[in-house]
């Protein structure tokens, strides 16, 4: 009887914790949902629904969108080839130090974001690399603050790898090349997505370090919504906007989450108990 | 004696450990070949060394008189059947088969027919469209047979393929694998362990101990004959008496053993005075019965009865020799010597191995 009653009380605490995580992590986004599709702030319903503010993002931010995603893209797509290559390398012991790299990599991330950024100005306004006001600035940044959730993710999955399976394949006439796309890659495939998820929106969202180092006139969508919610003029304080840009950004990368998902979701569950 | 593959001074050294130490040995055709030895003796470094998955630090590798030491491991032409059988986990069965054929640019019917025939060769047809996790080890052993065959390479390597499946399934695999390997004619390298699994798959058996060839020959040589200490020890039980040469005549060479002076079929190098070791296995001790001079008196500490035979361990002026009696009856069981009886332990000359100590 006390087994039961124990499970009752597990089950109390179980709706608990439900309740809170709703209420903490919805009910900022059921506001922010409500935001941008009403007329005025403060008066949610009074005011009455609305798509303008939806509307208007594309005028308003769709260069600080694109450039964003741009940037994002970049960043994942040499977050995920630098960590494949040296998490194989590590794995295969080319690369020699694997401690070494595991510190290298992994150390932006006990920096605040902000001194971060001071560091790469520095470093990058004088010759010989004078890369101060450049997007390459940019994008070593980003690369720099999502190269840790990347290759930690990488290396893991890599490191669960069975190398023997690259020496079958190529006693079998593979290259290594081949082995590897053909036997590692499949195998690895849910991981590497978790990777370049964790790098597109570790850049996509990121604000203090962009703040530091994008070029002038280089609009990101992060600064922008900022700029929207704090500005001093009142005219450009516009807090529906910014829920709604915000809501756009959202849906974006729940719907590339979504795909990611739908994508490996066969071998997303096939591979994790291989 | 034609020499298919052919291993000439083979060294290799992981930092300061020396893995390989000048091994040299040759294959014929159609042989199966066994390198037996203790766990890290370098068996598997020496197979993988003929595979190219490691690279010798000096020596030759060459089948049929080419050298292929340097060639990368998707130049050589082998099959490779791990110890984990490593089996792609993403492919099924069939698709882990006919990988090999893809990569030699078959494809169609062909492709499919060779495949279909690998799969009946090792008896998997009906469960080619399973996962490697959806089979049983002994079924991932088999695919991992039929994928390595399947390619028809120059020579197969196998690296303990049995080591991880249970007893009963280890010795049915056995059988299959000497069959699979007759009916294809394979030359097959294999590394194991297990003395009992190399004495009864192979033609002939490589002994290797410490990176070095220990002795290389068929079952009955390494058995009958071992070369020294370590492969009479090693290959079955052996009692090792220390003794000393007496006189090295041209017919026999006289040794005293344990106060006794026995005389044993020559062994050439020994000289007068030399510390050596008689190793005798313990199923030709004799009890009781005294044949000629070769005789030594004990008493027995301890019997234990093993079903086909009754092991004795006898002690003879504080050394130990064990017997092993067979051919027991019930009724026979009585009249054997019992536990504490004073005893006259004798062997034939020709069933000793005289060995340098």
């Amino acid at each position: 009887m006390s087994g039961g009653g124990r499970r009752g009380w597990l089950r109390l605490a179980d709706v608990m914790v439900a309740t809170l995580l709703g209420f903490f992590v919805f009910a900022p986004l059921a506001v922010l949902v409500l935001l941008s599709l009403t007329e005025e702030w403060g008066r949610a319903f009074r005011g009455g629904l609305t798509l303008r503010w939806l509307l208007e993002v594309p005028n308003a931010f769709g260069a600080a969108i694109a450039h964003s995603v741009l940037i994002a893209g970049v960043t994942m797509a040499a977050t995920l080839l630098m960590s494949a290559m040296v998490a194989y390398g590590v794995l295969t012991r080319r690369v020699h130090g694997p401690i070494l790299v595991d510190t290298l990599v992994m150390t932006p991330l006990t920096i605040p974001y902000i001194v971060l950024g001071l560091a790469l100005i520095l470093a990058f306004k004088a010759p010989p690399f004078r890369l101060h006001g450049t997007v390459w600035l940019l994008l070593i940044g980003h690369l720099m603050i999502a190269m840790p959730l990347g290759y930690r993710t990488t290396q893991a999955v890599m490191e669960a790898t069975d190398l023997s399976l690259v020496e079958a394949a190529r006693s079998l006439g593979a290259s290594e090349w081949t082995a590897v796309r053909r036997v590692i890659l499949p195998l690895i495939a849910p991981g590497l997505v978790a990777a370049s998820l964790l790098a597109f929106v570790t850049s996509l969202q990121n604000y203090s370090l962009s703040f530091m180092i994008a070029p002038e006139r280089y609009k990101l969508a992060p600064l922008e919504i900022f700029t929207y919610v704090f500005a001093e003029t009142g005219a450009y304080s516009n807090y529906n906007l910014a829920a709604a840009v915000s809501l756009c950004m959202m849906l974006v990368l729940l719907s590339a989450l979504g795909v990611v998902r739908w994508l490996t979701g066969q071998s997303w569950h096939e591979n994790i108990n291989v | 004696m034609e020499r298919y593959l052919e291993v000439r001074g083979l060294w290799k050294s992981f930092g300061p450990v020396l893995a390989l130490h000048d091994v040299s040995f040759a294959v014929e055709r159609n042989e199966f070949f066994t390198l037996l030895g203790p766990s890290g003796c370098g068996k598997t470094t020496l197979l993988r060394c003929v595979a190219g998955f490691e690279q010798a630090d000096a020596g030759e590798i060459a089948v049929e008189g080419h050298d292929m030491r340097f060639d990368p491991p998707e130049k050589r032409d082998v099959g490779f059947v791990f110890q984990r059988y490593a089996l792609f986990p993403t492919m099924t069965a069939y698709r882990n088969v006919a990988f090999g054929l893809e990569m030699r640019g078959l494809h169609g019917a062909e492709l499919d027919r060779r495949v279909q025939e690998a799969l009946d060769l090792v008896r998997l047809r009906g469960l080619e469209h399973r996962r490697p996790r959806e089979l049983s080890g002994g079924q991932q052993q088999r695919v991992a047979v039929a994928r390595a065959l399947v390619i028809r390479p120059r020579l197969l390597l196998m690296d303990e393929p049995l080591s991880n499946l249970d007893a009963k399934l280890r010795q049915e695999m056995r059988t299959e694998i000497r069959r699979i390997q007759k009916e294809t004619g394979i030359t097959t390298l294999y590394v194991t362990h297990d003395q009992e699994e190399a004495f009864s798959l192979s033609d002939r058996i490589l002994v290797m101990d410490a990176g070095r060839v220990q002795q290389i020959g068929t079952h009955a040589e390494l058995y009958f004959q071992p070369a020294n200490g370590f492969v009479a020890d090693f290959i079955g039980q052996a009692n090792r008496l220390p003794g000393e040469v007496v006189a090295a005549q041209v017919e026999e060479t006289t040794v005293r053993v344990l106060g006794e002076t026995l005389r044993l079929p020559r062994r050439p190098g020994l000289a007068p005075g030399q510390r050596v070791f008689v190793s005798v296995r313990p199923e030709h001790v004799r009890l009781a019965v005294c044949p000629g001079d070769s005789c030594l008196k004990g008493r027995v500490r301890q019997r234990q009865f093993l079903g086909p035979f009754l092991r004795y361990f006898v002690d003879i002026g504080g050394a130990e020799v064990v017997a092993d009696i067979s051919g027991i009856t019930l009724d026979g069981l009585a009249s054997l010597p019992q536990e504490g009886d004073n005893v006259t332990v004798g062997f034939s000359p020709h069933d000793c191995t005289l060995l340098e100590a």
